[in-house]
Parts: structure tokens; sequence; C-alpha cells
């Protein structure tokens, strides 16, 4: 069973570039609906999804090997009933670039505030942003890979010209367990009243796994962006409180 | 898994040992009802798979599907059934839309009637890859319909899904 796993393995990291086909490859109706089989066409050996077998850890892999040729025509082999092909071409994964990840895009965080949907001048208002992090499946340069995006910084552009930089999407009063208006890590104190434009930009670390279950890191981060979260920013002059500041300190305007 | 198969494997041979003896002990109740025919054998394997594709879109419709479509799998194609539920839970993905089987071929039979082959053309065009959000992240180079060889077993009386590959030098 072992080597059956490791030779699976194997067989999923033969370059699609070499023309080789896969043939007799294990696909489940549900495999193939998540497009997690590999299949041949006419002209190429298309080996879609993530590395299905757990094994694919052990299989041995090199950094040295050259590249076959792109135009050499291999015929199809017959492998054995292991599917066990002596002499086919393993190559090492490519050291990516974030240009080459132009096609894989983390879904635009969220963006909110507190108070919901306006703010008091003078005041801090809570900006609060969620992003998760992100694990898209997809091809880069022949390759089958799973690219993963983690959240590392958060760029709240406040709308008035000034950007807040967190590492985190920031906390209700609520869950910090401080009062109303007061300063938190994402929050922002207006100085003037009217509308402001509030959006936030996440910046993601990614990361690629070739279906090894190893990460490795692409240098640089992807930026997301979320969608405009509009903050009227208003003038209190009075306000009818239940108690006094003495009474209860934490509450608003105190 | 194993020890389905370890089952099976003691009690055909604890057939074979009873075979030998002259007292005729209560038979091992492994009904083996071998096909009257060879169209009997195919309509079965048939109808096994349809009804296994049709627990299968129950299940992605979020219904309760009864049997489960995993019932219908033995072997190999269970294996693959169980990863890559596993894998589409890790990758927070999941499954909506149907499968449709286009055409069943029955290709193959065994003298003993026990081990059929099938080529099926799965059409999962209507099938999409949601992410947790809701997002369609289907991968663009699926094939929307591609052509399987599906190998079923008797087991119990019954046929089971057995082994699903891709067929390769078949069109549908």
């Amino acid at each position: 069973m072992l080597i059956l796993v490791s030779v699976l393995a194997a067989a999923l990291f033969v370059a699609p570039t070499t023309g080789a086909t896969v043939t007799g490859v294990t696909c489940s109706a549900a495999q193939l609906q998540a497009g997690l089989c590999s299949y041949t066409t006419d002209h190429e050996a298309i080996v879609s999804g993530t590395d299905l077998v757990d094994g694919g850890k052990g299989a041995p892999r090199s950094n040295s090997g050259t590249p076959p040729a792109n135009d050499s025509t291999v015929s199809p082999e017959d492998c054995g009933p292991l599917n066990r092909c002596v002499g086919y071409a393993v190559e090492g994964p490519p050291e990516l670039t974030l240009s080459d990840l132009a096609s894989f895009r983390p879904a635009a965080p969220s963006l909110g505030g507190e108070p919901s949907g306006f703010g008091v001048v003078g005041m801090p208002t809570n900006l609060l942003a969620a992003a998760s992090e992100q694990r898209i499946p997809g091809t880069v340069l022949g390759w089958d890979v799973t690219v993963r995006f983690v959240p590392v910084a958060y760029v709240f552009d406040n709308g008035d010209g000034t950007t807040t930089r967190a590492s985190t999407g920031g906390a209700s009063w609520a869950s910090l367990g401080q009062g109303q208006f007061t300063p938190t890590s994402t929050s922002h104190v207006y100085r003037a009243r009217g509308t402001h434009e509030v959006s936030v930009t996440v910046e993601y670390a990614a990361s690629v796994d070739f279906g090894s279950g190893t990460w490795r890191p692409v240098p640089g981060v992807v930026r997301a962006e979320s969608t405009g979260y509009g903050v009227r920013v208003v003038e209190v002059r009075t306000a009818l409180v239940e108690r006094t500041c003495v009474e209860d300190p934490a509450g608003p305007g105190c | 898994m194993r020890t389905r198969v370890t089952t099976a494997a003691l009690s055909a041979m604890l057939v074979l040992a009873l075979a030998g003896c002259t007292t005729p002990e209560p038979p091992e109740p492994t009904p083996t009802p071998a096909f009257a025919s060879e169209e009997e054998a195919f309509a079965a394997a048939e109808a096994t798979y349809r009804a296994y594709v049709d627990a299968l879109n129950q299940l992605h419709a979020g219904a309760d599907a009864t049997p489960a479509p995993t019932d219908y799998l033995i072997g190999t194609a269970l294996e693959a059934e169980l990863v890559t539920q596993r894998t589409l839970e890790e990758m927070h993905r999941s499954l909506v839309g149907t499968a449709v089987v286009a055409s069943f071929t029955a290709t193959s039979l065994s003298t003993d009637h026990t081990e059929i082959e099938a080529v099926v053309c799965l059409d999962v065009s209507d099938s999409r890859v949601i992410d947790a959000d809701g997002d369609d992240v289907t991968p663009s180079e699926r094939p929307s319909v591609l052509a399987l060889e599906i190998g079923f077993v008797q087991t119990g009386g019954e046929l089971a899904v057995a082994s699903s590959k891709v067929a390769d030098h078949q069109t549908c």
C-alpha cells in the first residue's frame, strides 16, 4: 500500500509539459465534480487539483533536475498494473514570484465600524475589518498548486487623508472590554464633520503548496481592498444619558 | 475497510472448508445469487451506479442522503470518496449542483458474474465548487464531461462500486 501511495504521488509530480500520460488514475464522481481528477486530452496531460494522497510527503523530489524539452513527443507508456513507470521525469517545483500568482486573488476583506455608520467629532470611531486565511487551488506554470494567503497587515484609509496601519483587523469595544468611544488599535478620531468614505486594504503574505504539504513563501504581499464604508461624522453637543460620568465612567461622552 | 476484506476472505475460506465436510453444517449467511444473465448483471450495475450518483446529488443538495453515497462504495472507490470529502472540508469547499450519468456502457463481466466493468460518461457541467462564502471557485480546467471506468464487485448479494478511474481512451 505504501509503495502504491508513493508511486501515485510521484506520478502526480510528473511535469505536464513532458506530454506523459497519467493513465488509470482514480477519479470518483465527487472528485471529478471537485476538479480533482487527472486526465489526458489529445495534446496534454492535465493534472488538476491537489495531491490527494497523504503520503506525498515521502515522494523524492529534486530541484537540480533539468526540465525536459517542451516539444518532446512521448507516446503513452504502459506502466504495468502498479502504474510504476521507469524513467519518468520528476521536476522540482520552481521558485515563484508574485507575478506568477497574478491569477490568484484573495477575497476582499469586510469592513465595518462602531458606532455603526457614524462617528463623533473629537472622539474615537472604532473601525473593524475582517479577513481570513484563504486557500485557492489552481495551476501555476503548469504546476498544480494551492496558494495560501494569510492576512499580515490592515491599512485603513480613514477617508480624511489619514491612514492607520494595524496588524489585526481590530475588535469591537465590547469584546475588548472597553467602553464606547475609547481608543483601540484601529480607531480613528475625526476632526471635522462630514461623511468620510473609509476603506481597508489587507496585505496578505502568499505561500504556495505544490501538493507536498509544504508551504513555500512567496516574497512580497498581495493586497486586497474592501468596498467603501461610509462614516457620517457628527458633532455632539448634548446627550441624554442614563447615569453621570462619575457613576458610569465608560458611558457615552465620558 | 480492511476488516471487511479480511472478513470476506475468511468467510470465503470457511465456505471452501465447509464444502469438504461430509456433515452438512448450516451454510454461512453469505448469499451469492449470481445473476441469471449478462443483461441482468449489467442492469444491476447500472442501477447501482445511478443510485450512487443520485445519493451524491442528494448529499450535495444538502439533503440527508439515505443511503449515503459511501454505502455504494467499497475499496479504492470508497477511499477516494472519503479523501475527497476530507480534502474539500479542509479547503472549506463544497459541491453544489448535480452530476448526470450521460451514458452507461457495460464492458465486461467475469465468468462467475461477480465482477463487472463499465464505462460511464459523467456530466458534471451543472455541478459547481463553492467556497465558504458561497463564491463559485470551480477550477476552470475541470472537464464538464469525462469518461470513467467503473469496476463493480458483488459483495453480500449486492453490487458495490469498487473502482472509479479515468478512462483515457474513451470519449463521451
